[in-house]
Order: structure tokens, then C-alpha cells, then sequence
């Protein structure tokens, strides 16, 4: 599995100056619902839904929010790099700048878990997060994610 | 990097467990992940998906897997991980297990087990009228 099979152009914002952590799912969820054809709203109360159960910033400056969509027909995963890293509610304390968003067809939980799980792999590699944080624009990222 | 922890349990036994925690701490220091089982989920099915989570979740101090009620369709999920080296599991999830846990991010696995297990047990006991108690 290679995980900029999952991804459109557009799906990668870099340099984003946003204040909150809702400003973040907010940007997210207009970005993906242009991308995917579906509603911003129910991106957004889905992607809200989860971070209210715990957070999905899972430590050094990295956050993974995840969902299940009604009515989405493919897998997307969007990167958004954020200039100045915001409070995500880290399970670190450490403030956010790299968000890997996950969204899956609502029937696809397996799916949804294994897309995840590499993504959570891939961001626990301290090399790799060095590398996204330098990488300059979208296609030093598909590089990056075409590589591992 | 902490341990990580999984909430497996019938239907939303977990995610409100897990909202009145976050609601008391304001934040939650370990990743978390809620897998639900209800009754129509063919239980190997959801061993895939455990699997897939404990990969989600493990920074490389392991994972937590809480459960309710032993012997029952999550336990039993739970318990295909017993030999895995990095997951220990504990069942009985009450609101009181799951705060200690919170209270001691940092232990290891071995020793965050024991607080779950602690937690939990501390949080059952029969409450009395204090006065009247006092008085006897």
C-alpha cells in the first residue's frame, strides 16, 4: 500500500498560518469535501466527533485526524503543514504542525484502520517527520511517500 | 512516548466512558482508539482490525487493551493478543480504571496494567452513609 495513491492534487496545503484547532478541521473539511464531492459539514462533525473522544495528535508535533464518511466513494488522505504549529490537544503537550487527514467510505472500517496504522507508522519515524517538515513543496512530499 | 490504549467493548460502552474522562482531565495523555462491537460484527472480522490498531497505536512501548465484561464476544477478541509481547489486556473497564490510567501515562506496560487492574478494583466498593458509618 502506497499512500499517495490516496491522495488528488490539491490534497497537499503547505505554509498554512491558522490560529485553532478548529480553524485546522475547518480548512480540512472545506479542502476535502471540494476534493471528494461531499457536504464540509458532515466532514467536520465527523472529524469534531472523533477529537471530542481524544485527540488523533498523537505526539511530536504530528496529528492524524481520522473519519468515516457517508457517501465518500474512494479513500483520501490530505497533508496540510502549518508554518506555525497550533494546540492540537497533543497527547505530548507539543503543539502541531503536520496533519495527515484520513477519510474512508463509511463501510470500509478495515480499510480505515490499515490506512491509519501506516500512516501512524510512517509519522513515528523521526527521519520522516524531519523530512516532511523540510520538504518545500507538494512534489517533495509524493516523493517522500512514494519512497517509503 | 507512552503506551498506547485500546477500548474494546460492546457498543458505546468505550466512547462515553471516554468522553467523561477527557470531560474530567480536559485532555488525554496516551493515543486512544475505541473499537465498538455489537452484534452484528462477525468477531474474526474484528481480530483483523484489532491487529490493525495495536499497529496504530504502539510507539514502541505497547498497547493496552481494555474490555468489559470476561468471557464475552470483545474479551474474547482481546484475549487472541494474550501471547502478543507488546499488548496486555485487562476486562472490567470501569470510569475509575480508565482515570488511573490517565494519572500514570508514563509506566510501562507491565506497570500501567497494574494501575488499570487497581483503578478498577478501587472504584467498587459499597458506599454508606458517612454519618451513621461514624456513629457505629
Amino acid at each position: 500500500m502506497n499512500l499517495h495513491n490516496f491522495m488528488d492534487k490539491g490534497s497537499i496545503l503547505l505554509d498554512y498560518e491558522l490560529k485553532s484547532k478548529k480553524s485546522v478541521l475547518e480548512l480540512i473539511s472545506e479542502t476535502m469535501a471540494g476534493i471528494t464531492e461531499t457536504n464540509a459539514d458532515d466532514i467536520f462533525t465527523k472529524l469534531y466527533e472523533r477529537e471530542k473522544l481524544g485527540t488523533t495528535a498523537f505526539g511530536n508535533g504530528i496529528a492524524i485526524p481520522h473519519a468515516r464518511i457517508d457517501k465518500l466513494i474512494n479513500a483520501k488522505i490530505m497533508v496540510l503543514k502549518l508554518k506555525t504549529p497550533v494546540n492540537f490537544e497533543s497527547v505530548d503537550n507539543k503543539k502541531v504542525d503536520i496533519i495527515f487527514t484520513l477519510l474512508v467510505p463509511d463501510d470500509e472500517s478495515d480499510k480505515h484502520v490499515e490506512v491509519l496504522a501506516k500512516i501512524a507508522s510512517l509519522l513515528d519515524n523521526k527521519e520522516m517527520r524531519k523530512k516532511l517538515r523540510q520538504a518545500k513543496n507538494e512534489s517533495d512530499i509524493i516523493s517522500l511517500l512514494k519512497d517509503d | 512516548m507512552n503506551v498506547g490504549l485500546l477500548l474494546l467493548t460492546h457498543n458505546d460502552i468505550g466512547a462515553q466512558l471516554l468522553v467523561v474522562a477527557k470531560s474530567t482531565y480536559g485532555s488525554i495523555p496516551t493515543r486512544t482508539e475505541i473499537l465498538s462491537v455489537d452484534h452484528y460484527d462477525q468477531p474474526v472480522d474484528l481480530i483483523g482490525l484489532t491487529k490493525q490498531y495495536v499497529k496504530v497505536l504502539d510507539e514502541g512501548k505497547g498497547v493496552l487493551i481494555l474490555t468489559d465484561l470476561f468471557g464475552s464476544t470483545p474479551s474474547n477478541i482481546a484475549r487472541e493478543f494474550c501471547n502478543s509481547k507488546n499488548v496486555k489486556i485487562v476486562s472490567g473497564i470501569n470510569l475509575s480504571m480508565l482515570l488511573n490510567i490517565f494519572n500514570y501515562p508514563k509506566l510501562s506496560l507491565n506497570a500501567l496494567t497494574k494501575k488499570a487492574i487497581d483503578g478498577g478494583k478501587e472504584g467498587i466498593m459499597r458506599i454508606e452513609n458517612e454519618k451513621k458509618r461514624t456513629n457505629n
